[in-house]
């Protein structure tokens, strides 16, 4: 959004910051104990409440209210939260509303990375100069045994890999920060599963989603509530899409990624999807040779696993007029998520995010 | 990184941005008893208005076949039924969120189940939503849970359309 868009948008609305939408919690406190509740009345004029929201806020900024409710409400309720930060695009959004829900304070809770050491390069980089840029406290963990054993995509296979780097390193990381509570940066709008999720999604002891009994949520009411050994996993971002996300970085001026933007980089194709070659550790067929293409990247991830596509887009407005045009899900370039119908569940239900 | 993120800035792109952001958002339900279609409504809408994309569709109609389907080919539930339970049983367990985009504005749409015993997540469904869409089998007519997903939008202030 141009200067004259944005000052139109602050002239209305006086002022960008706005606190969280209306909390029902608040209604149902209001009423006396021990007195009955008239539910209806109460519902009927927090609704009122609720849809005449929207129209002064923008869907962007409806959007990022909801977010900062959310961080709030986990601060609030949880003796140990702690945020996930993949280094890509939804923790970058994921990171500036966390800094805008607590500003002036710092963010009270740590960030948590899982490195499997096969990410980019320039994922890592980022990642170290956002840690010293800015006030947070960040975590970075790796599966030891994983890496001693030289676990690699290559050799034992995405499904295992990711099993290991992944997902164990995940809990292992949670379990000794003994977390009661994991933001991420995870929307409906990505994948089949996740659009059934909770935004306050309960975990068992053994960090595993039972997607058969889900938790009521009603309006914003969430139930944080948790029996020893259990966690939740929040999702503020969970009704935003990746349009949403992208004209919210560029509204924002968000930092990311280059690897987002595109550019000539060395790339191998394996079975119809472009790799990029990152460092020498990719194993190279006899008589392969990288060659340089445009490309840039739809997500990020581990970079043997992560597709990239062939694109000329090199600034965001370019990025957000090709996404718009294109016929594909972002999740295409993700490898690991192709392995079986409902593989992103079963990953779920053994504790992955 | 700095300079990728200050590019000279067409004013097209920059008024379709504006636009955007400015869009009006409309939340609607669909609910309504077991087995009349409420997740197939939801799967051939988007369809029709071709927002399933392409990856998408290809692995829904891999997904459909053993199925019984219509010409193309689409068990359509299955665009929304997205739980390995789900698709097994044949049936919607929990609400399913999918977003879409019109010239005009934004939609957010739950599908939410008709079973009885997940009546609490239809009702999760319905306490965000501003606009619920009641499906009833003409065969059928009006059941027990028509009734009470009925009770359940007017409980909580939805304007109601019946189909």
């Amino acid at each position: 959004m141009g200067a004259r868009a944005k000052q139109e948008l602050s002239g209305r609305r006086g002022g960008r910051d706005c606190a969280g939408l209306p909390n029902l919690s608040g209604a149902f406190a209001l009423a006396p104990p021990g007195r009955p509740v008239y539910l209806k009345a109460l519902i009927s004029k927090a609704r009122e409440k609720m849809t005449a929201d929207p129209e002064r806020l923008s869907h962007l900024d409806a959007l990022e209210a909801e977010a900062i409710e959310i961080m709030r409400e986990t601060a609030a309720s949880f003796e140990r939260p702690v945020m996930m930060y993949s280094v890509g695009k939804d923790s970058s959004v994921l990171l500036h509303v966390a800094q805008k829900a607590f500003y002036p304070a710092r963010i009270p809770f740590v960030l948590l990375h899982v490195d499997t050491t096969w990410k980019f390069r320039e994922m890592i980089e980022f990642r170290d100069e956002m840690a010293a840029r800015s006030e947070v406290d960040l975590i970075v963990h790796t599966n030891q045994e994983g890496a001693r054993d030289n676990i690699n995509p290559f050799d034992h296979g995405s499904a295992r890999y990711t099993d290991i780097m992944k997902t164990q390193a995940l809990r292992q990381a949670l379990n000794a920060g003994k977390y009661d509570a994991a933001i991420g940066g995870a929307r409906r709008d990505e994948e089949k599963s996740r659009a059934k999720e909770r935004i306050f999604s309960h975990r068992n002891s053994a960090h595993s989603w039972d997607p058969k009994n889900q938790r009521p949520e009603l309006w914003r009411t969430y139930n944080t509530r948790l029996a020893p050994g259990e966690s939740m996993r929040v999702f503020p971002l969970s009704n935003w899409t990746e349009l949403d996300i992208w004209t919210y970085i560029y509204d924002r001026n968000i930092p990311i990624v280059p690897l987002y933007f595109a550019a000539m980089r060395p790339v191998v194709e394996r079975s119809g999807t472009l790799i990029m070659v990152d460092d020498d550790r990719i194993p190279l067929e006899p008589g392969e040779e990288p060659r340089l293409e445009m490309v840039r990247f739809r997500t990020l991830g581990c970079y043997p696993l992560t597709g990239a596509i062939k694109s000329t887009a090199a600034t965001l407005p370019q990025i957000i007029m090709e996404m718009n045009m294109a016929r594909n899900s972002e999740r295409e370039g993700r490898l690991i998520d192709g392995d079986q119908a409902a593989s992103m569940e079963k990953k779920k239900l053994e504790g992955y995010f | 990184m700095a300079d990728a993120l200050t590019p000279g800035t067409d004013a097209e792109i920059d008024d379709w941005l504006a636009e955007q952001t400015g869009k009006s958002l409309l939340r609607f339900l669909t609910c309504g008893s077991v087995d009349d279609g409420k997740s197939t409504l939801i799967g051939r809408l988007l369809y029709d208005s071709q927002l399933i994309l392409d990856d998408q569709l290809v692995s829904l109609k891999n997904e459909s076949r053993n199925r019984a389907t219509g010409d193309e080919g689409i068990d359509f539930s299955l665009a929304v039924d997205g739980l390995a339970a789900e698709r097994e049983q044949g049936i919607t367990i929990d609400v399913a969120y999918r977003f879409f985009t019109t010239n005009k504005r934004k939609f957010i749409v739950a599908d939410t189940p008709g079973h009885e015993q997940y009546t609490r997540n239809m009702a999760t469904g319905a306490s965000n939503a501003e606009l619920g869409l009641v499906l009833v089998d003409g065969r059928k007519g009006i059941l027990t849970q028509t009734r009470r997903h009925s009770f359940i939008l007017s409980l909580l202030g939805i304007r109601m359309w019946f189909w």
